[in-house]
């Protein structure tokens, strides 16, 4: 059974009076375990079809399949669920909530999905160990770097356990050494955790490293490499 | 860890929070002073200073700080009776029935109208007006000669030119100002009347005024300890009131300050809820990238309103606490400013319950301007918000 599978996807949307189609007929299949890299030119449904894959967007047509699951059909407060549990977010600005330390940032989807205190907060401290920021725990955003704060989304992403990890372009706003960092994090979480990484980018590095390449142009799969 | 973020939502943008603090206070303090305002005149013309009092025992129906509408209201009878029995209680320090009534008085010059205060001067130090200058008890009532001694306030001094040991007529009306009584004491004005004051024993403030018959009195004051349910037994068919419980009663028993009271508030929440609102507004619109991506990573639309809510509570307590304050200095302000300017004594009280009204007021106020935000919330659309980064 395939861990995520889209069947006939479908994305329209209109910039002012212009129909955009963004995706057209996409048809995947992702096993668990496996290290995506999803590339293409701007404009060509990257970002969009991350969206899809990872719920927060719904498609004008087809299905997405989460552990053949048909989330196309869910309800929002379903799909947010889904959200919280099985998917986990990096995106290209680091979007920590600046208000809160890291160590709160991490915390902040484990507390939403009811997980007891202490086990937060020793959940927590092992995610800020993976990462490497153990000694940053009650830094706020502002007092970390670019890769740190990254550092910092894929720890969350990581809190509630999910079995997918998207992310969008996590090195485009990063030094090549912080962009290195990133990468190896994320392969890190893909053999050691055993997750399923879905990235776009255009870090042609962070590619070269990916089980399987999927290019896109116009809206369609152009090529698909494993 | 939501009501976290709500409160450091507010310290990063600190001016704003501030500013819309103060206009909120403001609101909260002028509702307070306005009905506080109220509250000090109707207690202008009260003949009974509340800090003087620990017990309450007032008929049913009635009000003992308005003399005047007060009158004609339902009175205690046989209370000479009642006063000789409950003194017996070893934890009643001093009781006494209170009359109030309007008196003419007269020394030469064309008569006048003053309040009246008809009661049985006893031994204690707890009261404000001197009534140790009377003679103790009431004599008159138990059928020996009038005392003819009065006390009375700066306010009567002046306006009849009296000093102790001076003599002047009263009656219960203008024509028949027949009996003479002097001045044995004079005492302060300022937080207690702003009305001109006479003080006599109860059994000749009756014979003045028709009410020694049936023994009546207006309400029973009593200084003492652990007494309430003592009272409430033995005046089953009154109210008995501790001061605090009298405190409320004597502004929400009242519809012209009640009236008053609402219409401010209104005004007061209106205002509150526009600040807090079009603050709460502005902030959501900022933090609409942070929500996005909340609701990106799984957090529920009723978490997300919870932070707004607390965010729009907090700023609404802070007002209100400010506006407690500032309601504090505004009452010592016009105080202050009445008695050197027009020396009419106090004429703002801010009763407790006041304090609670503005608590309650800014925090409805608070609830009430979250709810559009929440709303706001809700529309955010992930994709387009996170993309507009």
């Amino acid at each position: 059974m395939p861990h995520l599978r889209t069947v006939g996807l479908y994305k329209t949307y209109w910039l002012d009076e212009i129909k955009i189609q963004s995706l057209i007929d996409i048809n995947l299949s992702i096993e668990q375990g496996e290290f995506v890299a999803i590339k293409g030119p701007s404009g060509s449904g990257k970002s969009t079809l991350l969206h899809l894959l990872g719920c927060i967007d719904t498609p004008t047509m087809g299905n997405v399949f989460i552990k053949d699951i048909n989330v196309s059909t869910m309800k929002a407060n379903a799909l947010r669920e889904l959200r919280l549990r099985e998917l986990g977010f990096v995106f290209q600005h680091f979007y920590l909530l600046p208000v809160l330390t890291a160590q709160e940032n991490i915390e902040l989807p484990m507390k939403e999905a009811g997980l007891p205190k202490a086990q937060r907060k020793q959940r927590t401290m092992e995610l800020l160990d993976a990462v490497g920021l153990r000694e940053r725990a009650n830094h706020m955003p502002g007092q970390l770097s670019g890769g740190e704060q990254q550092r910092i989304a894929i720890a969350r992403a990581l809190a509630n356990n999910p079995s997918i990890i998207l992310a969008d372009e996590p090195t485009g706003e990063l030094d090549s050494a912080s962009g290195r960092t990133i990468l190896e994090l994320l392969l890190k979480i893909n053999r050691e955790y055993g997750k399923t990484i879905i990235v776009v980018t255009h870090d042609d590095s962070l590619a070269r490293q990916a089980t399987r390449i999927i290019k896109l142009h116009d809206g369609r799969i152009v090529s698909d490499v494993r | 860890m939501y009501a976290k973020i709500a409160f450091k939502g507010l310290l990063r943008r600190k001016w704003r929070t501030l500013f819309t603090s103060i206009a909120i206070a403001l609101a909260v303090s002028i509702m307070i002073l306005l009905v506080s305002v109220g509250v000090g005149l109707k207690q202008g013309t009260a003949m009974m200073y509340e800090k003087d009092v620990d017990y309450w025992i007032i008929p049913k129906d009635s009000s003992v700080t308005d003399i005047v509408s007060n009158s004609e209201k339902t009175m205690l009878g046989n209370v000479h009776q009642s006063i000789g029995n409950i003194s017996s209680n070893p934890d009643i320090r001093y009781a006494t029935p209170v009359l109030n009534r309007m008196l003419y008085a007269s020394n030469e010059k064309e008569p006048k109208l003053i309040l009246g205060l008809g009661l049985i001067p006893g031994n204690t130090d707890k009261f404000s007006i001197p009534t140790n200058n009377l003679t103790q008890g009431d004599p008159r009532f138990y059928g020996k000669p009038q005392t003819g001694e009065i006390l009375i306030n700066e306010k009567t001094a002046r306006l009849f030119d009296l000093k102790i040991g001076d003599s002047v007529r009263l009656g219960g009306s203008s024509n028949r100002l027949n009996t003479s009584f002097t001045v044995k004491g004079i005492f302060s004005e300022t937080q207690y009347s702003l009305s001109p004051v006479v003080v006599l024993h109860l059994s000749e403030l009756q014979e003045l005024t028709g009410n020694l018959r049936g023994d009546r009195a207006n309400y029973i004051i009593a200084q003492g300890s652990n007494v309430l349910d003592y009272l409430r037994k033995y005046f089953p068919d009154t109210e008995v009131m501790g001061n605090s419980e009298y405190s409320t009663y004597s502004v929400v028993s009242d519809t012209k300050i009640l009236a008053t009271a609402a219409a401010v508030s209104i005004v007061s929440m209106l205002i509150a809820v526009l600040f807090i609102s079009s603050t709460m507004i502005v902030s959501i619109h900022e933090k609409q990238h942070e929500f996005a991506l909340m609701m990106a990573i799984g957090i529920s639309q009723r978490s997300i309103a919870k932070i707004v809510i607390y965010e729009s509570i907090f700023l609404s307590a802070l007002g209100a606490i400010m506006g407690i304050l500032l309601s504090y200095l505004g009452q010592f302000v016009l105080n202050m400013a009445a008695d050197r300017l027009f020396e009419v004594g106090q004429i703002a009280v801010v009763d407790p319950i006041l304090f609670i009204g503005g608590i309650t007021i800014a925090l409805f106020a608070g609830i009430f301007s979250g709810l559009l935000p929440v709303f706001m919330t809700q529309r955010i659309n992930i994709v387009r918000t996170l993309a507009d980064k």
